[in-house]
């Protein structure tokens, strides 16, 4: 599904930052890699890398076959809306819009037919335990509702490869559970889920883990 | 649940996902951004509304000072029509007066003359209801009857002279409703005499004096022969032209009365219309229209700031989009059609309260509303441009955003 080889990001700055010098790994459906690492290894920038925000400067990467470095930035764009879902440490839900109309953006920007959306947003919302606040404004929720807004946004268009950075950065221990046991539900036979996290009980969960140090980034020995 | 756009029962379904959303591309349609941008203006009510306020005060003030000056040039022109406009005078020099019958016929004859006619003054009289005794001071003119019409004397009781009158010299006289009053004359119903000088006259009407024409007020009017007698003055030709005629009547008019010396007499014309409503038009609305551009520039500034604010303050929002599919030029798209609601509610709003005000002020003196319906088209309109001119940079500014960026803040 994803396969990584000798890929960097090296910020041109003034000063150049090598923010990630060398991450070669490989992640398969089905299954949940932890992403772990020190503040400031490169966690992050190689996240961005494997959800398409970012480019790399130098490697490979082959999502499911394709060769991103070849494609163009509207291309990147069409892969990431309907291969990638994405759970930030910050929820990003918009203010202005209700539960429903959150979840919907991905489907909105995509180009699903819109009687299609409340359907799908729906289900997404009740998969995450949300069914009572279909409507709610994200301001009435407490944390651990919007962070699970977010992954029903997330996955509401049943991307292949899900990419969580600290999902849970901002929860108390018992939301993070809630969090935790939500994503392990979401790895299926055809669907891999990437977080990147600093707790351990995070990469416990996970079934391989890949650790970044000063910018390399390779697969733990178990 | 499968969604449309995974091809069942393939895996390597990504290769082909360069561009395909079930075999279309993946794409915000214009519709969606439109309605996003909706969503975000009203749910962003207190910023949406303090945006929308400035739009509608500066079309309000460019539809107001574009109606109140057009009502107030209507108003002026309105009363200038009815009594100047169509009225040509030419004096005869000192001593000298027409005789009634060429001049008048010719100057009748002319295109555009509705009437024309002759007077003069002379000395004003004492005039009693006896040949001895009371008698009041009156002014005292000498006009033919057309003349008098022309002046837009109206009859009140009786009739006007007729030329048998003049010619005869029959001892007739008229007067207007002061003098008549004032010589205690109700009705001419049992023939009505004046004396003057010791003469007896008969009263054949009574007539009452136009507004603007002072030498009728409080008046004895003789027909128009006793001008030829000497002892007059201010000898001159009234010409009553119908609507926009008069400048053309003015310059013939001289020549039609007097051929053998035409530059003798002095002919007075009334200012042209159309100079005379631009002037009043043109000086208010330069001033006005001045304050309603810098009014207009002001809103445009406030759209443009309020909505680069509004970027810098939802990159999480706008990264998310990007993240999520939506490409540059979506945004771009969101964020003009954001500004452009905003203009275009503003511009509505303007217009409504810009219509009021020309209504208000121009109920409150008794002027005609005069509104180029184009205007109430235009507010709008002239709105939505200012919003989405004003938009312009602020949604380039969310489209360069770099999603990575975009998302940083926390
Ligand atoms: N746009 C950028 N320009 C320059 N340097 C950058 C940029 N983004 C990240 N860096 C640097 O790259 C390094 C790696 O950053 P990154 O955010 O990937 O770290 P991280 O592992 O996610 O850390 P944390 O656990 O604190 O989130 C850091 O030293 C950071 O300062
Ligand atoms: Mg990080």
């Amino acid at each position: 599904m994803i396969a990584l080889n000798e890929v960097g990001r090296t910020f041109p700055g003034p000063p150049e930052v090598a923010a990630l010098r060398d991450a070669t790994f490989t992640v398969d459906a089905g299954e949940m890699v932890a992403i772990i690492g020190p503040s400031g290894s490169g966690k992050s920038t190689l996240l961005n890398v494997l959800g398409l925000l970012d480019e790399p400067t130098s490697g490979t990467y082959l999502l499911n076959g394709v060769d991103t470095g070849k494609l163009k930035e509207r291309s990147r764009t069409a892969l990431r809306a309907t291969t990638l879902g994405f759970v930030f440490q910050s929820a990003y839900v918009v203010a202005h819009l209700d539960c429903m109309a959150n979840v919907a953006l991905p489907l909105t920007h995509l180009g699903v037919p819109r009687k299609e959306r409340p359907v799908l947003a729906e289900a997404a919302l009740r998969s995450v335990g949300l069914g009572h606040r279909l409507h709610a404004r994200p301001n009435t929720l407490s944390g651990g509702e919007r962070q699970r807004v977010a992954i029903a946004r997330a996955i509401v268009h049943e991307p292949r490869v899900l990419l969580c950075d600290e999902p849970t950065g901002n929860l108390d221990s018992e939301n993070t559970q809630a969090v935790l046991d939500l994503l392990e539900n979401l790895v299926t036979g055809d669907r891999a889920v990437v977080v990147v996290t600093h707790e351990n009980e995070v990469a416990d969960r996970a079934g391989r883990t890949v650790k970044v140090v000063d910018g390399h980034a390779a697969p733990l020995a178990a | 649940m499968r969604l449309p756009w995974r091809r069942k029962g393939k895996d390597d379904d990504l290769a082909g996902l360069g561009a395909v959303n079930n075999g279309r591309k993946v794409r915000t349609s214009p519709r969606d951004a439109l309605i996003q941008a909706a969503l975000a203006v009203k749910g962003r009510r207190l910023r949406s509304s303090l945006t929308i306020a400035g739009v509608a005060l500066g079309i309000a003030t460019a539809i107001g000072t574009l109606g109140i000056t057009a009502s107030a040039a209507g108003a002026v022109s309105d009363r200038f029509d009815a009594i100047k406009a169509t009225q040509v005078t030419a004096r005869y020099p000192e001593g000298i007066a027409a005789p009634p019958g060429a001049a008048s016929e010719n100057v009748r004859s002319l295109n555009g003359v509705e009437q024309a006619g002759l007077s003069c003054k002379a000395q004003d009289l004492d005039v009693g209801r006896n040949a001895y005794g009371k008698t009041v001071n009156l002014s005292a003119m000498a006009a033919q009857s057309e003349a008098m019409v022309a002046y837009q004397a109206s009859l009140d009781q009786g009739r006007w002279f007729d030329a048998g009158h003049g010619e005869r010299g029959d001892p007739v006289v008229m007067l207007d409703t002061a003098a008549a009053a004032q010589l205690g004359i109700k009705s001419l119903v049992d023939g009505p005499m004046v004396f003057i000088g010791g003469q007896p006259y008969l009263v054949v009407g009574i007539f009452t004096a136009p507004d603007n024409e002072t030498r009728f007020t409080r008046a004895v009017v003789f027909p128009y022969e006793r001008c030829l007698g000497g002892g007059f003055s201010a000898a001159e030709a009234i010409v009553r032209t119908s609507p926009g005629a008069a400048q053309q009547v003015a310059t013939e008019v001289a020549l039609a009365l007097h051929p053998q010396a035409p530059a003798r007499l002095t002919v007075t014309t009334p200012p042209d219309l159309e100079t005379f409503q631009q002037g009043v038009q043109s000086e208010t609305q330069a001033l006005f229209l001045g304050l309603a551009a810098i009014s207009l520039l002001i809103a445009a500034i406030g759209i443009s700031n309020t909505t680069y604010v509004a970027v810098l303050e939802r990159k999480p929002e706008i990264g998310l989009r990007r993240a999520t599919g939506a490409t540059r030029s979506a945004i771009t798209v969101q964020f003009l059609f954001e500004s452009g609601i905003l203009g275009l509610v503003g511009g509505t709003i303007g217009t409504i309260l810009g219509v009021d005000a020309t209504a208000a002020a121009a109920l409150g003196k008794d002027w005609l509303v005069i509104l180029d319906p184009l205007l109430l088209a235009g507010g709008p309109l002239l709105g939505l441009v200012v919003g989405t001119l004003a938009g312009i940079y602020p949604a380039l500014a969310a489209a360069r955003l770099h999603p990575v960026e975009a998302l940083r803040t926390a």
